[in-house]
């Protein structure tokens, strides 16, 4: 046991391994009982410190720096680096989907679900194309996107689609094919008088019709026959 | 063995060049270092794990993560002291995996029991519990106390791994000790009768 006086400090001593002050060397010179306890706490600090170099200098494995030799090796050669516009670009189109899906949609209830339009005007119109529109029908100049939200993007697969398509709201959509069909069918109604006016007819010779004769219709009498009932 | 380069679109193959070789001298010198910084990985996750085999693939995956990120490492000269940081934050998360704990322990248990036939009753019981106690101490004491175990490793060697001062690299010590002793007191036998 430690004297009270000097409890502490040897203690300290033993632990921060460093040497005694001159005040402890004396004192331990001194007390026996104190001199037996510092050895004891050497003691046990020395089996502590063979322990932790005993844990804390094992032997490295062979195989650990050829396995990670071959780590090293399996790693893809080259690490394609996307630039910092990639990473922007990536992060706007993220954004504006997002915006997209969470923007409230404003149909009437019993509107359908068709929510965008793309129109392409310069396209010839066949027939109106509301009723049979269902994603989209590349004849037609307009085309209706179906879906529950609304679309950002028409995807085309029609490769020989040659006209942009623009997308609008739904409220105009509606519009736009009514003024689409007008204009397709004043364009109809212009292009039948040109080409009356035209007479764009070449190849047909005129319809060639031979003169009417009129000849004097030949009535018999009838005084004969009458004369014949009266002899009976 | 053939090397297949693959060039991005819209970079010039100079400037391709020019990468690959960076990229290859980086490699060259990660491999340069790589015979004593995976003997102080391994040592940093064993001090931790108790255990050789999960050592070595924590030591594994630790390089090979430095390796990942070594050419953004701007100061080279740390490159030992992220690799103490790596390697020991990955044995902290695996001891931290309670099934593997236990498994790890009584292999722990059975290896010592083979490796050490001749050691005596008491210092293996020492032993383990060292190595509980080590487990209890706080984590920035039980990294400088391992640290300055290790063979090699001045105190301000230690200090340069830790990025602390020298004096706070010896009161971690001083308290790690005073805690360890506290811990094994029971089991230390006086050998020395004065």
């Amino acid at each position: 046991m430690f004297c009270k006086a000097y409890h502490q400090s040897l203690r300290d001593a033993a632990a921060s391994g460093e040497a005694l002050s001159p005040v402890l060397r004396k004192h331990l010179a001194s007390c026996e009982s104190c001199r037996a306890a510092f050895a004891e706490e050497q003691c046990l600090f020395a089996a502590i410190d063979s322990g932790l170099q005993a844990s804390a200098n094992s032997e490295v494995p062979a195989t650990l720096i050829p396995g990670v030799r071959v780590g090293i090796a399996q790693e893809p050669q080259h690490r394609v680096s996307f630039p910092s516009w990639a990473f922007i670009g990536g992060a706007f189109a993220t954004a504006a989907v997002a915006v997209t899906l969470l923007v409230p949609s404003h149909h009437p209830p019993n509107s359908p679900k068709v929510t965008g339009y793309a129109v392409s005007s310069t396209r010839p119109i066949e027939s109106f194309p509301v009723a049979a529109a269902v994603n989209p029908p590349q004849k037609s100049g307009v085309s209706v996107v179906k879906g529950t939200k609304w679309a950002t993007l028409v995807a085309s697969n029609n490769s020989t689609q040659r006209f942009p398509e623009v997308i609008v709201p739904p409220e105009e959509g509606v519009a736009l094919l009514r003024y689409e069909e007008l204009l397709h069918r004043k364009q109809a109604v212009v292009l039948m008088a040109s080409a009356k006016s035209l007479d764009l007819r070449p190849g047909i010779e005129p319809l060639q019709i031979a003169e009417i004769e009129f000849v004097d219709l030949k009535i018999p009498a009838l005084s004969k026959w009458e004369s014949e009932d009266d002899t009976k | 063995m053939q090397e297949l380069i693959l060039i991005e679109p819209g970079s010039t193959a100079n400037a391709e060049w020019a990468r690959e070789a960076e990229r290859a001298a980086v490699r060259a010198e990660f491999e340069e270092r790589l015979p004593d910084s995976a003997a102080l990985a391994f040592r940093v996750a064993r001090g931790v794990l108790r255990n050789d085999a999960d050592a070595e693939d924590v030591a594994q995956e630790s390089l090979l993560r430095a390796f990942h990120k070594f050419d953004r490492l701007r100061e080279r000269d740390c490159f030992r002291a992220w690799l103490v940081r790596i390697s020991f934050r990955l044995a902290l998360d695996r001891l931290r995996s309670a099934k593997r704990r236990e498994a790890r322990e009584i292999e722990w248990s059975r290896e010592q029991e083979r490796s050490r036939p001749a050691s005596s009753q008491g210092s293996r019981e020492l032993q383990q519990q060292l190595d509980r106690a080590m487990e209890e101490l706080p984590e920035k004491l039980r990294l400088a106390l391992l640290l300055s175990a290790m063979e090699g490793h001045s105190l301000e060697e230690v200090a340069v791994l830790l990025s602390v001062p020298i004096g706070t690299v010896k009161s971690r010590i001083f308290f790690a000790r005073k805690q360890l002793a506290e811990k094994l007191r029971c089991f230390v036998k006086p050998t020395i009768n004065l």
